[in-house]
Order: C-alpha cells, then structure tokens, then sequence
C-alpha cells in the first residue's frame, strides 16, 4: 500500500512533466497559416543583362491575411515553362532558393526584391513559375504558379 | 495564587538522558539533514540536465514559434513541482533550484562547445539569466510548500517554540 505522501509526491512529480512537455503542443493549438492566406503577387519583372546573359529580376509581394504572423526563412522559385519570343516553349526546371528570415506580421505586407541567378542567353518573353514559401517551422506553402509576363515592364 | 497544601508527597526522580544519547540524537539529525542536501542536490542536478536537454529541443524549427517565455514558464513550474514534492525545507528548495540552474547552464554549454564550439556556446551565456534567477526562487517556494506539507502531515511545526517564561 502506498502511503499518501508518497501518492502526492508522484502526483506531483507527474505533473511537473505534464507541465514540461506543454510548450511542445504549444504549435498544434495556435493558429496554423495556409496557402491561401498568404496573397503573393509577382511585379516589374526586369531583365539586367551583363556578360553571361540576361538575369530576371522582379518584386514578390507577400499579403498575410491569416490572423497570425507568418515567420518566412526563404523563398523557393522554381521555373518550369519558358515561352520564347517566337511563341515556342521549353519545358526546364530550374530552381533558385532566396533567404528572407523575416516575420510578417497579420495583415500585413512585405515586398522583396527578387533576382533569378541563372542568365539567360535569349530572355524567354513569359516564365511559368512556382513560388513556394518557406516557413520557420519547415513547412513549405505553395503561394503562385503562373505565368510572369518578363516584357511587362518596357511596354507603354 | 493557591496555596500548596501539605500532605503526603511521592517524589519523581526525572528521566535520565545520559550525554551520550544526547549527542547521539543530535548525529543522527545532522546525518539526516546532510543526506536531505546531498538527495537536493542530486535532485536539482538531474533536474537541471533533464531541463538542458528540453531546452536544446526548442532550437528544432518546429518549436521555434513557441515564444520563449512559454518555455521559461513552464521550466519555472517544474522545478516548483519538483521541489515541492522531493524536498521539506526552504534551503534545500533553494540548493536544488541553485543545482538544476548550475546544471542546465553547464548542459546547455557543453553541448553548443561540443556541437558548435566554444566561441558559440560563450555566446549563449548572456541569454540564460532569466532562468538561472527564476530556478532559485522557485526553489525557495517549492521548498516552502514542501516544508507545509510536511508538517500538515504530521503534525509537527518546524518553527522553534517562543519560550514565555522569559
């Protein structure tokens, strides 16, 4: 028979480790973030040509309309149709990761400047492309998959 | 006041409690206060180490957007509930809260120096005062709590007897 100090000595004991493993379910009740949320448009796309070709450069902009602030790590563009002057297309899958670390807070917005590393020797006219968003906590949130129009910006 | 009225008196001698059983009872109390700090200590050591380990989970980025004074709250409680439950007395409440800060600083530093080198983990130093101040003082309360449970247990009271003939 245990004695009755000895039942609250383990009460409490059992407690203190219920109390120590609580931070860890912390994330499954705060407000989770999904793609949807996160209103992400492409602008002023740009060639900047040097030497080894044309790099694509444009401006994401990222809206937070979740109720929680979204704490980003990087942005994954992947390019995976290019559309060439003369209409032709050319599947590829190109990748380039951008590091941002930044915390957009809800409803807020953050733009960046976004710079493709890879140059092109013809600028294809339009890029498909996939924008992928890179949360603190790992998770990976597919926010555009479209068509970016790289002669938008030096037309009237 | 009253009188003492004669009669026949029957004379007591009072109990005899020879030095040595004396001296006896007052070894076997500071044996029993030493094995109290010795099992404290130890308590707050492995506390300390148990909290260094959970602490080093929460750089995992899946933890990262748990604010940290969650973590800090939650650390704080547990070394209030242990201490309640596995010491009697205030100091040994504070010596295991003193124990498990000493030990989870030293966790968390050898892990960095191992992991990421010494330059690193000499970086994290100036982060833990915030906990290396709150394990001591929960201590002290655990050890309180402790102490009054003790005592409402057997009905003792630790605090010394204010003599009134004085």
């Amino acid at each position: 028979m245990v004695s009755r100090s000895i039942r609250i000595k383990i009460a409490l004991i059992v407690l203190a480790v219920l109390v120590l493993f609580t931070p860890f379910l912390y994330p499954s009740f705060t407000c989770r973030i999904e793609k949807e949320q996160l209103h992400t448009s492409v602008g002023s796309p740009r060639w900047i040509v040097g030497p080894e070709g044309g790099i694509l450069t444009m401006k994401i902009t990222i809206q937070n309309a979740a109720r929680c602030d979204a704490n980003i790590e990087s942005l994954q563009f992947t390019m995976y149709r290019l559309i060439n002057p003369d209409n032709t297309t050319e599947d590829v899958s190109l990748n380039d990761t951008q590091a941002v670390h930044t915390t957009i807070p809800a409803g807020g917005n953050f733009t960046v400047n976004f710079a493709f590393e890879q140059p092109f020797k013809v600028g294809p006219r339009a890029v498909l492309v996939k924008i992928a968003i890179i949360l603190q906590d790992g998770s990976s949130l597919e926010v555009f998959d479209g068509a970016i129009d790289t002669t938008a910006e030096q037309k009237p | 006041m009253d009188e003492l009225q004669p009669g026949p008196w029957r004379l007591t001698t009072p109990e005899k409690i020879s030095i040595s059983k004396i001296s006896k009872r007052r070894r076997g109390r500071k044996a029993e206060r030493i094995a109290e700090f010795e099992s404290a200590a130890i308590v707050g050591v492995l506390l300390g180490g148990a909290l260094g380990a959970l602490q080093i989970q929460e750089a995992i980025p899946r933890w990262s957007q748990v604010p940290e004074s969650v973590f800090v709250i939650a650390h704080v409680a547990a070394v209030l509930l242990v201490t309640t439950a596995l010491t009697e007395r205030v100091r040994t409440g504070l010596l295991c809260g003193v124990m498990a800060s000493i030990s989870q600083f030293l966790t968390l530093l050898g892990f960095y120096a191992y992991s990421y080198g010494i330059v690193v983990s000499i970086s994290v130093i100036p982060f833990q005062p915030l906990r290396i101040l709150t394990y001591p003082l929960a201590g002290v309360i655990g050890g309180y709590i402790g102490q009054r449970i003790a005592e409402a247990r057997s009905g003792r009271s630790s605090r010394p007897i204010r003599r009134l003939d004085r």
